[in-house]
């Protein structure tokens, strides 16, 4: 049964076969998936783009044999092992990275994307990698990496600054 | 090629649409947990990141704000008076300093920090205070430490739920 090919539909949809144990590695998949029962009927993903879900995919492809993730009774265990940014495995580390020139767009898709579909570990991935990026930055410097607008006023900007001087860097 | 392309507006950058949940997800990892020893402790990757963050835009600042005042981690005792000023500065700047705000005075309002109306209750933000895990051992018998501390607890919109102080005597 797990054997079995589903269709995923992409934003774009062009339709993407996948094991179903792959396409399990989706909590909002599996729900369905369990709700439907068998079934040839192809599953839209309309907020998923066709590059995307290929990464997506490829990412679970690679973690078929991991563990499910803890349910959210367990979540207190699984939150103080995502805290820690500096231990992503060096696989999802490749992965994450992509292609340079694309990167962060990618990045903040792939996390979109992750939320949606509900794949916690790499949800989990994407963030991490976020905050080992913004690490040490100024705020500009980050506007600038993710290509962010400032719409703050330079009073309201002036203000923030003020009221957390207390958490600057020394 | 010219109506394809109106027709098809590119949609915006994947990061304007990233929620405040997923924003508050990534920020957590600049407040791990004070018994995690493997993170990463310092200012730098705590308390600053999260103030750029909070200085990058609008939505962005929602999101840091609340990791940042939820927890604060203080490093040192000037830090931790520059905390307790923009507390109180909520406080102050509530109704009533507005009835009072049309008596003339001399000194300009935005210069005196009693006066300051905050962008947040931060006081209403603040759930745990824990000094212990980021002073140094040398500015814990200060006594502008006692004094801040009093002043904070003074704040009648604290919101706090706990408070690490075992170090004082």
């Amino acid at each position: 049964m797990s054997d079995t090919l589903v269709t995923l539909t992409s934003q774009e949809g062009k339709p993407e076969q996948v094991p179903r144990r792959i396409a399990e590695r989706s909590t909002l998949l599996k729900n369905m998936l369990e709700d439907v029962g068998e079934s040839n009927q192809p599953i839209p993903l309309p907020n998923v783009s066709h590059k995307i879900l290929k990464r997506v995919l490829e990412y679970c492809i690679h973690h078929k044999d991991d563990p499910q993730p803890p349910s959210d009774d367990d979540k207190d265990s699984f939150d103080s092992s995502r805290k820690r940014s500096d231990d992503i495995d060096e696989w999802d580390q490749k992965f994450i990275k992509g292609k340079e020139e694309e990167h962060n767009e990618e990045l903040f898709q792939i996390i979109l994307a992750a939320n949606y579909l509900d794949i916690k570990p790499l949800l989990d991935l994407g963030c991490k990698t976020v905050a080992n990026m913004i690490k040490g930055k100024s705020p500009e410097q980050i506007r600038e990496m993710f290509n962010i607008e400032n719409d703050f006023t330079p009073e309201e900007e002036d203000q923030i600054r003020r009221e957390n001087e207390w958490a600057a860097d020394a | 090629m010219t109506t394809a392309q109106k027709e098809k507006t590119p949609p915006p950058p994947a990061v304007s649409r990233i929620p405040p949940e997923l924003l508050l997800q990534i920020f957590d990892h600049f407040d791990p947990n004070h018994n995690d020893t493997t993170a990463h402790l310092s200012a730098t990757s705590t308390t600053a990141s999260l103030r750029a963050c909070a200085l990058v835009c609008k939505r962005w600042n929602m999101a840091a704000t609340r990791v940042l005042w939820r927890k604060p981690r203080v490093y040192d005792v000037t830090r931790f008076g520059k905390l307790v000023d923009v507390v109180e500065g909520h406080w102050k700047g509530s109704k009533v300093v507005e009835v009072d705000d049309p008596i003339p005075t001399d000194r300009s309002p935005t210069k005196s920090p009693k006066r300051m109306t905050v962008t947040y209750p931060y006081a209403t933000y603040l759930s745990h205070l824990s000094l212990s895990p980021t002073l140094p051992e040398t500015s814990r018998h200060s006594t502008d430490l006692s004094t801040h501390l009093s002043r904070l607890l003074s704040v009648t919109t604290l919101n706090l739920t706990s408070l690490d102080i075992s170090f004082c005597k």
